[in-house]
């Protein structure tokens, strides 16, 4: 069942076109990987279907639901979570209380104002670190994790908000390879529990050896979209990205 | 042609507010400090230009010698303060800076005193400088025609500068991006050195200009850092060309508007800085983003342990006993302290957790002063109702005005909240009928003893500190904090930012609101001098000397800062300087604030 | 010294009450003054002020204080808010048991220290201050006020600038409470005489961020026929200088107030204008015995001239000790009885508490401004009794509810 849509997606920042007339969607459970050089628009796309940017022309739908404004606490509210490629954590916090405030938040219950918030959802907060291997550094200042654990805690934070989609921006960068295999486990453990995954990664194992369909970006356009087989044959993607210049890192 | 000569004596005001202010945006370009002491600098160009034109040849070239001159020392003496001061402040949190220039405005006011006596000091005015010319059916002084050059000049000799030679790039790299520089192997303490001492020189070099249109005297500082801040964030922080476009916006505006509206001239400068803020955040020139973000970096703030519960018992204890045993002054004193605790809890509030910087706190405090001081008098409302006036005013004023201010950040929010407790205060001083005016409202006593009073304010600030701890270990508390630390992170996980910073802002004012009304009934009075602009800094210090990021910092620092101030006012004819020394030291020995966690100086 | 001794002596007769007590408590615990003011704020004005102040005190111990008693004063330091004012009042009143409290520059200071006064039925004795609330609106029981007060300094100059032809006037005053209120008594005295004169422009710079060339551009484009000038301090330096080089003040008459005083008038230097008729304190002119000793004594302890601070100061000290020696004792309600109706010497002559309304009748000086070596001085000046500026007593007795 496709969760995501999104249908001709045009962005421009001042006379850069960054992104013309995107289209790709999402079901449930499925892992899609967007790949494309340094610059082809990726992060941008993301920050699209996050709601963080306003699209020029074209429609983001999730299941079916037309997300007209761009607003990224309604986005989320509606159902998708995303991590940053630049790992963004609550940094005056501890690892618990970051994923506490996002399930206060997922439960509309940030306007309290007196009963502390250390108890709530604590169990269950608890419970999302563990999945993501953050259980025994829950007590720990956010800020002092290193930096794989950030990232994993970041995931932690993302899913705190229950959502049906997730949107990874380099979900597995700048960790070495074992702790990347661990990450893409992850992400691969949770779309087999049902979400929508679309995840970007320019380490190329990662990709073809999680997802399920490939989108490939260059300059800001799609050139071509299939499973990793038909991708690793396509000869326009050979061309301007295998190719050409190996993608970095 | 009465319209054209306003216009152009505009333009004469326009070039003098560019020469105060652009040391202050390229200072602030490049290393981010947000430099109070600026309007110090400005003065002491004057006081040495003085000095120096004095002894040279009354023509115009004495004159450039002795105006160069002035300039130059003025740069030395910057060059000295940053070495000094500054530079071991760089890598500590970006508003104890403030705080450092706040305290050499003190010492430097002192010092000039010192030197130079109280008296106003005028320089003779050779005939050259005494003459003028007929154009536009009016007389337009000659000097001021040179000055209306002299702003585009300096604009293009920086421009030059900047654009030409190897220093010029280096700082231009250094504004776009600082790591850049080091990663280069730039010798970043003598950059950042140069540039303060070139700030300085130009400050100096407005301040020597300043002369023949008037004269040298104590004023001079904080008459002019106002106007160069506004200056500079209207155009843009950090843009010198942004800086004369709207040093010129201002100047002529100002020119004009005394003749349509003399009554405005309170407020008109503020105004016009509210309006383009609402409208151009960045100001004119500026590039979003280009302001700071963050009034600081977000450091892991723990709630209070069992331990610091009952400290806090034990010092609401301890207060309660001084109180009763002091004797009147000394109760009056507590009585401030205790207020000014709730006062600087409030504004912690709003600088740290929710991460939006206040320069004009004052507003809240002065709005619940009179509030509670009008429902007392004109409405001869018993005690509790006026002290609750005093909160509801200032939270529905916060939630009207938070509307505008939220949606900013960095120091372009903290001027727009300057710019508004400015035009607060004017409504106090100008509408007499309400207010009083500069008399203000007289005979607000609470109808307890003064030993009675002070319990009810310890109570009153003791448990209002005491919830507004509490909320920022609550729901509300951790999605605030979220909404500064990350705020993209904090948006994708469905937190409103933009309501939780109103909330803040709604309740910091409120909280300080019921601070100010219950100093109006400790004093017995209320005066416009509640709203103004040192009633803010005092807020500022009070915080910042605690520690921004810590829970007990504002408690600390607010009686800390009382107390010392108190202490020096009655010791020392001297108290500024003596204020701005412990200020400094305090600023350089323990950065994070004295109730900041961790040891130890800044790099 | 020896004139300063007969006015002090002088003053002492009027009460002699006091003969008896000096003679029983020479070594008896000092009478203390406290006196709060905007010292670090108002230095130009301050700074004479407290020399003033502490010259008559010198002047007052040598002679053996009085009630037989020495004087002692604490001076204490405003910042110029009168919040601040309020507290060191109660410092002073509380931890120091001062007997008079005294001092104020800015009216509002000034306004908060009478109320504080009020409340605590103890004497204060406004120096400077010049609102007409300190005496009037808000004026009490124990409240007094030297120095001339707004109205009476516009009622001088009105004297004067009714006499003028002109019919076309401009104002321009600081933008506060002092500014305001003088320009609102100059327009309606002058108006009551010369129902012929229209106001063209009012300006109302703020206290000292004057924008001088714009202010003034702004009040020639009303070619008004006078002016009426209430700025004072550097804002004055810079409206004059604008003023000079765009020929503001060419063929028109000008009326300042305040502008004779030594501080404001020095530092125009060479740029004085010439034949504006002010209030003031023409020092360099003046040739009367009271004058001359008061700036002989004041030349020899400080080394510089007197400015019109000094005299205030000096004054204030004199009208307490007169007051106190009338009252033949520092119990506040013998104090608040005693006080009006004291007479006291002061370098412009004597003075007196006035019954009906707390003002003194200190004066002042009205002349024209001149030039003189290079140096502003005032010349064609009188001195104007304060008696004389005040409205008749049934206006008074309106005026002031207490
Ligand atoms: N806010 C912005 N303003 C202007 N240009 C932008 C902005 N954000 C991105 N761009 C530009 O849009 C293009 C796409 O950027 P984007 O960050 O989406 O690329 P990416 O595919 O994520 O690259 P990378 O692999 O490096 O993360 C780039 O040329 C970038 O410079
Ligand atoms: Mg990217």
């Amino acid at each position: 069942m496709t969760l995501l849509r999104a249908d001709d997606l045009s962005v421009a920042f001042g006379a850069h076109q960054a992104l013309s007339e995107v289209s790709l969607s999402v079901a449930a459970g499925e892992m899609v990987a967007q790949i494309g050089p340094n610059g082809a628009g990726k992060s941008t796309l993301f920050n699209l279907l996050g709601g963080q940017l306003a699209a020029q022309s074209g429609r983001i739908t999730l299941r079916g639901v037309t997300l007209a404004k761009a607003d990224p606490a309604a986005f989320c509210r509606s159902g998708i979570g995303r991590i940053f490629q630049i790992t963004r954590c609550f940094a005056s916090m501890t690892v618990l209380a970051c994923v506490q405030t996002a399930m206060l938040a997922h439960h509309r219950q940030i306007w309290r104002f007196l009963r502390p918030a250390e108890r709530a959802f604590r169990p269950e907060a608890l419970d999302v670190l563990a999945r993501c291997g953050l259980g025994d550094q829950a007590g720990r200042d956010a800020a002092s994790l290193a930096y794989p654990d950030q990232k994993r805690l970041e995931l932690a934070v993302a899913l705190a908000s229950n959502p049906a989609v997730l949107l990874l921006d380099e979900p597995a960068s700048g960790l070495a390879a074992p702790e990347r295999l661990a990450m893409m486990r992850l992400v691969a453990e949770l779309a087999r529990q049902g979400i929508a995954v679309l995840f970007s990664e320019h380490d190329m194992q990662s990709v073809f050896g999680f997802a399920d369909r490939i989108i490939v970006l260059h300059q800001g356009r799609v050139i071509a979209t299939g499973t990793p087989s038909d991708i690793r044959t396509n000869p326009q993607v050979q061309d301007v990205y295998l190719g050409g210049n190996q993608p970095n890192e | 042609m009465s319209f054209a000569l306003q216009a152009l004596t505009g333009l004469a005001g326009a070039s003098s507010l560019f020469l105060v202010a652009c040391g202050l945006s390229v200072i602030f370009g490049v290393t981010r400090v947000v430099n109070f002491a600026h309007g110090s600098l400005f003065m002491l160009g004057a006081y040495l230009g003085w000095s120096l034109l004095r002894l040279l040849p009354h023509t115009p070239w004495g004159f450039g010698l002795g105006v160069a001159g002035a300039a130059i020392g003025v740069a030395a003496i910057g060059a000295v303060l940053e070495m000094a001061v500054l530079r071991r402040l760089y890598a500590a949190p970006e508003l104890l800076q403030l705080l450092a220039t706040f305290a050499l405005v003190l010492i430097i006011q002192d010092c000039v005193q010192a030197i130079w006596g109280p008296a106003e000091l005028s320089l003779p005015r050779p005939p050259f400088l005494r003459a003028s010319i007929t154009i536009l059916g009016g007389r337009f002084p000659r000097y001021d025609l040179w000055l209306i050059m002299a702003g585009p000049l300096v604009l293009g000799l920086l421009h030059l500068l900047f654009a030409r030679t190897r220093f010029g790039m280096v700082v231009r790299a250094a504004t776009e991006n600082r790591a850049l520089v080091a990663a280069f192997g730039i010798d970043q303490r003598r950059l950042f050195t140069l540039v303060f001492s070139l700030g300085a020189g130009l400050a100096g070099l407005g301040g020597a200009l300043s002369l023949p249109d008037g004269s040298a005297n104590i004023g001079l500082d904080l008459r002019s850092i106002t106007d160069a801040f506004v200056v500079v964030v209207v155009g843009g922080m950090g843009s010198i060309a942004g800086a004369y476009l709207a040093a010129v916006l201002i100047g002529v505006l100002q020119s004009l508007g005394l003749v349509w509206l003399p009554q405005g001239s309170l407020v008109l400068v503020f105004v016009i800085m509210a309006a383009v803020l609402v409208i151009r955040p960045q100001g004119l020139l500026g590039r979003a983003g280009s302001e700071t973000g963050q009034p600081d970096r977000p450091t892991p703030m723990r709630a209070a342990s069992a331990g610091g519960r009952i400290a806090f018992a034990v010092l609401v204890c301890a207060l309660a006993l001084a109180g009763s045993l002091a004797g009147p002054f000394w109760l009056a004193v507590l009585t401030e302290a205790v207020i000014a605790v709730l006062f600087a809890a409030s504004l912690h509030v709003m600088l740290g957790p929710g991460g939006m910087i206040s320069f004009g706190h004052a507003a809240w405090f002065g709005i619940g002063a009179y509030a509670a001081g009008l429902a007392a008098t004109s409405l001869a409302a018993p005690l509790p109702i006026s002290l609750l006036a005093a909160p509801v005013a200032a939270g529905l004023i916060a939630l009207l005005i938070g509307q505008v201010v939220v949606r900013l950040s960095g120091v372009a929010l903290a001027m727009l909240t300057l710019a508004f407790a400015q035009i607060a205060w004017a409504v106090a001083v100008q509408w007499t009928q309400l207010t009083g005016g500069d008399d203000g409202i007289l005979g607000i006593w609470p109808g307890l003893t003064p030993r009675g009073y002070f319990l009810l304010c310890l109570a009153v600030c003791a448990i209002g500190t005491a919830l507004l701890r509490q909320t920022l270990f609550a729901p509300f508390g951790l999605a605030l904090r979220a909404a500064r630390d990350a705020p993209l992170r904090a948006a994708a996980s469905g937190l409103p930012i933009a309501r939780l910073r109103l909330a803040a802002f709604v309740l910091s004012g409120t909280a300080a609101g019921l601070s100010g009304g219950l100093s109006a009934f400790a004093k017995g009075s209320v005066f416009p001098a509640s709203l103004a602009i040192d009633r803010s800094v005092d807020a500022l210090s009070m915080v910042l000397l605690g520690g921004v990021q810590s829970v007990s910092g504002p408690v600390i620092g607010a009686l800390a800062y009382t107390g010392l101030f108190d202490t020096l006012l009655l010791a020392s004819s001297h108290w500024r300087l003596w204020l701005g020394c412990a200020l400094l030291a305090l600023v350089l020995i323990r950065p994070q604030g004295l109730a900041g966690r961790g040891a130890g100086r800044a790099a | 010294m020896s004139l300063t001794r007969r006015s002090l002596l002088a003053a002492s007769a009027a009460a002699p009450l006091a003969a008896p007590a000096r003679l029983r408590a020479q070594g008896a615990t000092p009478i203390r003054i406290g006196e709060i003011n905007s010292y670090t704020a108002i230095p130009a004005f301050t700074l004479p002020y407290r020399r003033g102040m502490e010259l008559a005190v010198e002047q007052i111990n040598a002679q053996g204080g009085v009630l037989g008693r020495h004087i002692e004063l604490l001076v204490r330091d405003d910042a110029g808010k009168p919040d601040d004012a309020i507290r060191l009042a109660t410092e002073l009143l509380g931890e120091q048991k001062v007997d008079v409290l005294a001092g104020g520059f800015l009216s509002n200071v000034g306004l908060a220290l009478s109320d504080f006064a009020l409340k605590n039925k103890t004497m204060f004795i406004a120096g400077e201050p010049l609102t007409d609330a300190l005496v009037w609106e808000k004026g009490h029981r124990y409240g007094f006020r030297l120095r001339p007060s707004t109205y009476m300094q516009a009622a001088m100059l009105v004297e004067e600038a009714a006499k003028l032809p002109a019919t076309r006037w401009a104002t321009v005053a600081p933008n506060y409470e002092y500014g305001t209120s003088t320009v609102k008594w100059f327009k309606q005295l002058l108006q009551a005489r010369r129902p012929d004169v229209r106001f063209v422009a009012d300006q109302l710079p703020p206290l000292g961020k004057i924008d001088a060339g714009a202010t003034v551009a702004a009040i020639e484009a009303a070619k008004p026929q006078a002016i009426f000038n209430v700025t004072f301090g550097p804002d004055l330096t810079n409206f004059v200088r604008q003023g000079n080089t765009r020929g503001l003040f060419d063929n028109r008459d000008v009326v300042s107030v305040l502008t004779g005083e030594p501080e404001y008038l020095d530092p125009l230097g060479d740029e004085t204008p010439q034949g504006w008729i002010v209030t003031g304190y023409p020092v360099t002119g003046v040739t009367d015995p009271t004058n001359l000793a008061f700036i002989a004594a004041y030349k020899a302890k400080w080394g510089e001239m007197p400015k019109m601070g000094s005299v205030v100061g000096h004054a204030l000290i004199t009208s307490i000790v007169a007051g106190i020696a009338k009252s033949g004792s520092v119990e506040q309600e013998k104090m608040a009885d005693g006080f009006p109706g004291a007479s006291f010497a002061t370098p412009f002559g004597r003075a007196l508490w006035r019954t009906q309304d707390h003002q003194s009748t200190l004066g002042t000086y009205v002349g024209r401004t001149a030039l003189k070596d290079g140096h502003g001085t005032m010349v064609e000046w009188r001195y104007e009794d304060g008696a004389s500026a005040l409205p008749p007593d049934d206006v008074v007795k309106a005026l002031r509810p207490a």
